[in-house]
């Protein structure tokens, strides 16, 4: 008979927040889905409940019932890694593994097949919990005979239990607290009220009246506990990452016949790629060299692609750009691939002049040629010269709208990083011995002072003018008690 | 204009400085800008706050202590998005500043302005126009050429260019180009910082208020919403010269400026609205006639000669002094609320008149309770009168708008309040501008609530990094008593025979109808202005419908001022302390002193109200009264000059008035040293005032023989009056309205309490307790029924039992139930009884969720509730109101019946309270088991005794004068217990005391003069198997 078991990770995201601070163990402690007083309660610890806060509350009700209560978010990224790292360890003890996508922290395993490895299967539970503790993370665990079965045991279970017939399963299934399903908290509510606090008491109620009167998600849990509706385990297949590699006999030097054999290694590639209905977003290259050392960078096309050629004059100018102080022993590839969007958009966009496309590509050549990308000034609406602008990667080009501007007769540029001047004591014999002149004229100062709440700055600036003429824009910086020349005005 | 006081002449005036009433913009107070400008030596300021003269009055205060030349004036917002400074030259400049102001406000959503250039030039006369800053149109975009042209013919010699500098390089081609047009318009140039702080130590203050403006952005993201540099601070002479060292002239315009304002707020003639007159008399001549008329209804027709005495005296100063407008003002009111069957009542020390008690706005005779009319009026104080008119709660928005009425919206507005920074406020605000997380912010909010002090430990302990909280601290002290922004006050008016905004501009209120001026009650007393204050109280609602009811229900008529007097049935109850409901009687505090008092008559309520208060509590004033009252200790006076002022009360000052006239007799205070002293004790909460008196107050006494611990007693008094102090003649109006409800209480106690849960929310215990303290005394509450439940409660008569009736729970406290709701169940219980639940839901077509509610509250049908639940959730499916009325949905399911504990735990989820029985009833075979006794036998009990007591906690209260402890109420089905916790005790089981709503505690019993308290040792949860429902707490108020 088929084996099915059942690992229920209790409240995941809390045990997350909990593995991420120690230091509210004692206290009562929640998951918010945001950081705001508004911010709904979604999971507490025994200490917050004794006190009577509760998923669904608001944060700021919750305060009101206990001010020691701690808080934070646990991003859906942060839990669904936890979920494919749970999934992983998981797949260590057992042959099927299928992660819930409805609760995060629930898994199934296939449990048939194990007797000869395991012929105590409340041991091989064991395992598995032992395991999940190895993660910093608690678990209870159920083994059964159905999907359900094997789920709501967990679920009302506090550790492990290993059901030896269907029967027993059933009857056991029946004495779970309806308050650790997966119910809206409205229906749970309505239940209680009704004098229902167990799956049987559930299982009592007519079908019928359910759908109507407690919404189609409770009527999926009554027709999953009564067995009239029975999905199949689909263990997930682990992700195998798309790439190849090749080694070579004879360290090679010249690119040239290096750029042949990354075809050879890409054309394959792209076809698992098609065959998963994926596009190339990233093409991640390492190249093992004589001397013991390695190369390895990422290329990112335009935009995602299955383009060989496109691909290959990436890897050209890659190729062209990277150092080769010894021959090349091994080459490794893999690749990102993304889902294709959605591209019919652009059959109604308004044709231009202008070829973004060629645009783009060239902007991906350029990614390729020199590493660390491309960038881009764009305004900020700081004090201080340098927190007026900040440069920005810049991932695709936009369309251009340019504008009529009046031209300034002069034009500040300033220095990457201000020049001190020598300690002298006075501007000008500062500037002097600086070689640029006696000053001539000056103005200001202009005081930027600010930042109290971090490293703070204050600087009076200056346009002073020596005798070689131009105008120069220095500071007296006064936290660093030092002159600075800062630009000039052209 | 020189500096008064003989101070060398300033060489400049600074001309556009906002204080912190240009909210949340400016970073002081207007007090801190003129000391500094004195302590600069500077002679003039112009305090010119952003589209207000909200900071002027109290400005105006201070100039005159410091001898500062202040000019009122204001940063005028125009509709096109600039700004104009307007400087008020005399008296009718400043009149229109206000009602250009007014003007711009009125039209513009709260906490906006804008006014169109058309009003300013119509506004010209008597203002000085400053034309510059960043703001401006001179300086901002094109030529403005057709504004300056109108500006220059409104104001003529009186327009200024305003050139501002902060040293920031933009303003070189700002300053340039405003200099040109400036120069085309021959305007001339005048200088000015923009200042916004008196000193530069309050930049950062400055930067996070401008944060907290723009929606509470983060101040590392705040970018160029904030200041660039420090620069907008008071100057000093020397660094204004020096900023502006190349425009001398422009420098010596600022004192040209000054010089051509002289207006000051002293000059301000301001004149009380006569009222419209009959047949041609004077408003003198009308007040006697009401006034004649009143006594010979008050006394029986003929006026006992004392009183006749009085009321001649206390016209002759009313007419010198011209407040005869202020008296029919009162008069009509209260003839407005006669005639509309609104219950009102004077309070506060209109009780000291022997008019206004025959003008029917106050109900204590001042001649039989010898009160002092001076009190109330004095011709040497030349303070207008205040009398504060309590009016029931729910009709006081109909006299508000009466009063809009009769003087019209023009001479009529509203006193504002100034909703300040507090602890909370500030440490939610500053934090999220420092970028704290929200959720540690809020707990440390509430913990600052339950802690006096905020520090690096408290902050640690919410979760924040104590180390970086430097500059957090430090801005939360300083924001906190910064204003946030304008309110109302909740009764306060000003009304004038001119119109209000040719005084102060006049604004809209959040709430509609209602428009608010920018001063306060504390800047009306400052300029002597008079005020009506219309003040909601629950009480007199309770009484006016407790009355009717006994009309109704019972058919004897009574009016409040008709009830009977000593009622010796009535006092018995109160000795009870068997008070819950009685006006000012009934918290837990007073219930504790009432058995030790021992109240027999009307004077003794007078005394019961006044002792529980901080004063007398903090003068440690009670017990030597207690024990002189119950013969435990021979009556004496710390000297003979003072047998006169404490005779009323055995020796012992409880009163504000005492405490005043010990200062005249035994600290030798002037008139004018008692009136400061008086209002010091008014301005509550305000640190420092008290405390000057200090010195002065003990030594004098001490001087004149009067024993040092009794000076620092009343000493202790006074500072304890400043929370909270209450003049007898206060106590006297309200120990009025307190026998009425007692009375009501003890003689209609179905008709009492129906009138309660009407009036709530009001008083001091939940309706559950009123429920529970109603049944206990015998009258039968019963359920909400949608056979025959109205919105208000109700009194049905019990047949079984004539004369008596019951409390009929109304639709008002199901859960959700809206009064639309239920007028939809009235309405179609009228055409015709329900026949199922179906029928109910089709003919009413009430939602699903009020449904649920009526079924959980058993108004439904009491029986088989779950089943009920079930059928009214299968309707909803169903269609609802479009279903076939007698269509049932759903099979038939049946469900286990409610046990009684049930049934109450479902009243009290869907109304809060429960007629079926008390949530412990039901567990007392479970706490006798547990030997918890309940509380009429812990209240048998012998003094001293060691007690484990379990109840539902009704009440939590930390009173300020209790170093630290605290006193809780717990309740079971048969009374309350009070319970003591020592500051120790306290801070071990704080959790469990905060957070438990049904408590165990153990510890020993104190029992003296029928006063039981348990004196804590330990708290605890009792474990059993079911656990009561939680009546609602009145926690830490």
């Amino acid at each position: 008979m088929e084996r099915t078991a059942c690992v229920d990770v209790p409240a995941l995201p809390l045990q997350l927040l909990l593995r991420e601070r120690p230091e509210w163990e004692g206290h009562p402690a929640a998951v918010v889905d945001r950081e705001r007083i508004q911010g709904r309660i979604l999971w507490v610890n025994g200490r917050a409940r004794a006190l009577g806060v509760l998923p669904g509350m608001r944060y700021g009700a919750a305060l009101a019932l206990s001010s020691d209560l701690r808080a934070d978010v646990v991003s859906g990224p942060s839990i669904e890694e936890a979920v494919v790292s749970l999934a992983s360890r998981l797949r260590r003890l057992a042959p099927g593994v299928e992660a819930s996508r409805d609760e995060p922290g629930v898994f199934w395993l296939v449990a048939s097949g194990l007797s000869r490895l395991y012929p105590r299967l409340g041991e091989w539970a064991q395992l598995i919990r032992d395991e999940v503790a190895g993660g910093g993370l608690r678990c209870s665990m159920a083994v059964g005979f159905s999907r359900f079965g094997s789920y709501a045991s967990a679920k009302g279970c506090e550790r492990v239990v290993v059901f030896r017939t269907p029967e027993e399963e059933e009857a056991g299934i029946r004495g779970v607290p309806l308050d650790r399903l997966d119910l809206t908290p409205r229906v749970r509510q309505l239940l209680a009220r009704l004098g229902i606090h167990t799956l049987g008491g559930f299982l009592d109620l007519p079908p019928s009246g359910i759908r109507s009167r407690l919404g189609r998600r409770a009527y999926r849990l009554h027709r999953l506990a009564s067995g009239d509706l029975s999905p199949p385990l689909r263990p997930d297949p682990p992700a195998e990452p798309v790439a190849a590699g090749i080694s070579l006999d004879h360290a090679e030097s010249d690119r040239g016949r290096l750029l042949l054999l990354m075809e050879e290694l890409l054309a394959p590639l792209l076809e698992v790629l098609r065959g998963r209905h994926e596009v190339m977003a990233s093409l991640h290259l390492t190249l093992h060299l004589d001397d013991r050392s390695r190369r390895s960078s990422t290329l990112r096309p335009a935009e995602p692609t299955l383009d060989g050629t496109q691909l290959l004059e990436l890897l050209r100018l890659r190729m062209e750009a990277t150092a080769l102080p010894a021959g090349v022993t091994d080459i490794r590839m893999e690749l990102g691939g993304v889902r294709p969007g959605d591209r019919q958009e652009e059959l109604f966009r308004k044709a231009s002049a202008r070829d973004l496309g060629a645009a783009n590509r060239a902007l991906a050549q350029l990614r390729a040629r020199f590493e660390g990308g491309v960038l881009r000034a764009c305004l900020r609406p700081g004090h201080l010269p340098e927190a007026r602008f900040t440069w920005e990667t810049m991932e695709a080009v936009p369309l251009p709208r340019p504008r009529r501007i009046q031209l300034r007769p002069l034009v500040r540029r300033f220095f990457p990083r201000p020049v001190r001047l020598p300690r002298t004591g006075a501007t000008g014999a500062a500037l002097r011995a600086e070689g640029t002149g006696a000053v001539h004229e000056s103005a200001g100062p202009y005081i930027l002072s600010g930042g109290w709440w971090g490293s703070g700055a204050h600087r009076e600036y200056h346009f002073v003018r020596t005798g070689e003429g131009p105008w120069l824009w220095i500071y007296y910086d006064r936290k660093r008690e030092g002159w600075f020349l800062h630009g000039k005005v052209e | 204009m020189p500096a008064r006081g003989g101070r060398a002449p300033s060489t400049y005036a600074p001309l556009c400085c906002r204080s912190h009433y240009s909210f949340l913009e400016g970073a002081s107070r207007p007090g801190e800008l003129l000391e500094r400008a004195a302590a600069f030596g500077i002679g003039s300021l112009c305090l010119a706050d952003r589209d207000g003269v909200y900071g002027a009055v109290r400005a105006h205060v201070k100039a005159r202590e410091t001898g500062l030349h202040l000019v009122i004036g204001a940063q005028v917002s125009i509709v096109d998005g600039s700004s104009i400074l307007l400087l008020a030259g005399d008296g009718e400049g400043y009149a229109h500043l206000c009602r250009l102001i007014s003007a711009g406000r009125l039209r513009s959503p709260k906490g906006e302005s804008a006014v169109e250039w058309n009003e300013v030039f119509a506004h010209a006369a008597g203002l000085i126009a400053l034309w510059g800053g960043e703001e401006s149109l001179l300086v901002q975009g094109p030529d403005p050429a057709f504004v300056a042209r109108d500006l220059k013919e409104a104001f003529g010699d009186r327009l200024y260019a305003l050139v501002t500098r902060h040293r920031r390089a933009e303003e070189v081609w700002r300053e340039r180009r405003l200099r040109e047009r400036a120069q085309r318009y021959r305007i001339p140039t005048v200088a000015a910082t923009e200042v916004l702080y008196h000193h530069a130590s309050r930049r950062r203050l400055q930067d996070v208020l401008t944060c907290i403006r723009h929606g509470g952005v983060r101040i590392a993201e705040a970018g160029r919403r904030i200041r660039p540099n420090a620069e907008h601070d008071l100057k000093s002479p020397a660094a204004f010269q020096a900023l502006f060292r190349d425009d001398p002239d422009s420098v010596a315009r600022t004192l040209e400026v000054a010089a051509r304002c002289r207006f000051s707020l002293d000059t301000i003639r301001y004149r009380y609205p006569s009222e419209h007159l009959p047949d041609g008399k004077t408003s003198g001549e009308r007040l006697r006639e009401l006034t004649l008329r009143g006594a010979r209804q008050r006394y029986g027709g003929s006026v006992p000669e004392r009183v006749r005495i009085q009321l001649e005296r206390e016209l002759e100063i009313i007419g010198k002094l011209a407040y005869e407008g202020y008296f029919l003002t009162m008069w009509d009111l209260v003839r407005f609320c006669g005639e509309n069957g609104i219950l009102c009542q004077g309070r506060g020390s209109a009780a000291n008149s022997a008019v206004c008690y025959c003008l029917g706005i106050t109900a204590v005779d001042p001649v039989r309770m010898e009160l002092l009319f001076e009190r109330f009026i004095s011709r040497e104080r030349d303070e207008p009168p205040d009398i504060d008119l309590d009016i029931e709660h729910r009709h006081r928005e109909e006299v508000i708008q009466y009063l809009y009425r009769r003087h019209g919206r023009t001479h009529a507005a509203m006193v504002a309040n100034f909703v300040r920074y507090r602890a909370r406020s500030a440490v939610r605000d500053v934090g999220k501008v420092l970028g704290f997380a929200e959720t540690a912010l809020h707990r440390l909010a509430r913990l600052v609530g339950q802690s006096d002090r905020l520090d690096r430990q408290l902050v640690a302990s919410a979760g924040l990094d104590p180390a970086g909280s430097g500059d957090f601290l430090r801005l939360v002290a300083e924001i906190q008593g910064c204003p946030r922004h304008l309110s109302i006050h909740p009764g306060g008016f000003l009304l004038g025979q001119k119109p209000v905004q040719d005084l102060v501009p006049v604004e809209n209120g959040a709430m509609h109808g209602r428009t608010v001026i920018q001063w306060d009650k504390e800047d009306l007393e400052s300029l002597k202005l008079f005020k009506v204050d219309l003040l909601g109280l629950g009480m007199l609602t309770v009484i006016e419908r407790s009355l009717r009811l006994i009309r109704d229900h019972w058919g004897e008529s009574f009016t409040l001022a008709g009830i009977p007097a000593d009622d010796p049935d009535t006092f018995a109850m109160i000795r009870r302390a068997d008070t819950v409901g009685v006006f000012q009687v009934e918290s837990r505090a007073q219930m504790s002193m009432l058995p030790r008092l021992g109240p027999r008559g009307y004077y003794d309520l007078v005394i019961a109200i006044s002792i529980v208060r901080p004063g007398p509590i903090a003068g440690g004033m009670v017990h030597p009264y207690l024990r002189r009252r119950n013969g435990e200790e021979a009556v004496a006076y710390p000297h003979p000059s003072l047998e006169p002022i404490l005779e009323k009360t055995l020796g012992v000052p409880l009163f504000q008035e005492q405490v005043m006239r010990l200062a005249v007799v035994a600290a030798d205070y002037t008139p004018g040293e008692a009136d400061q002293l008086r209002r010091d004790m008014a301005a509550w909460r305000r640190v420092g005032r008290i405390e000057r008196h200090r010195d002065r107050f003990v030594s004098r006494m001490r001087a004149k023989g009067i024993d040092a611990e009794f000076a620092d007693r009343v000493f202790e008094q006074i500072r304890g009056f400043k929370d909270y102090g209450f003049p007898e003649s206060h106590a006297a109006s309200f120990a009025h309205i307190a026998y009425a409800s007692a009375w009501l209480r003890c003689h209609y106690h179905a008709a009492f309490a129906c009138a309660l849960l009407n009036a709530q929310p009001m008083g001091f215990y939940a309706p559950a307790t009123i429920v529970d303290d109603a049944r206990r005394r015998g009258v039968r509450v019963r359920p909400v029924d949608v056979r025959r439940s109205g919105w208000d409660c109700t009194l049905e008569r019990e047949e079984d039992a004539p004369g008596a009736h019951a409390v009929r729970i109304g639709f008002r406290y199901v859960k959700g139930l809206g009064e639309a709701d239920s007028k939809r169940i009235e309405e179609a219980r009228r055409a015709g009884s329900f026949r199922s639940v179906a029928d109910f839901a089709s003919r009413t077509g009430l939602r699903q969720d009020v449904l649920d509610r009526l079924a959980e509250a058993g108004a439904l049908g009491p029986s088989r509730r779950r089943e009920t639940l079930w059928e009214v959730q299968g309707l909803a499916a169903a269609g609802g109101k479009d279903a076939l009325p007698l269509e049932s949905s759903g099979s038939a399911v049946s469900f286990s019946p409610l046990s009684d504990l049930e049934s109450i735990h479902w009243d009290y989820r869907s109304t809060g309270h429960s007629p079926r029985g008390h949530p412990l009833a039901h567990l007392r075979d479970e706490l006798d088991a547990r030997r918890l006794p309940a509380a009429a036998a812990v209240r048998e009990m012998p003094d001293g005794r060691r007690v484990e007591y379990a109840g539902i906690v009704i009440c939590r209260q930390r009173p300020e004068t209790a170093a630290g402890v605290v006193f809780m109420t717990l309740e079971d089905e048969t009374g309350f217990v009070n319970v003591i916790l020592w500051r120790d005790v306290y801070e071990k089981f704080r959790v469990a005391v905060n957070t438990l709503s049904f408590m165990g505690v153990g510890g020993r019993l104190q029992s003296e003069s029928g006063v039981v308290h348990i004196v804590a040792d330990s708290i605890w949860r009792p474990e059993l198997d079911l656990e009561p429902a939680a009546i609602g707490s009145r926690d830490f108020r």
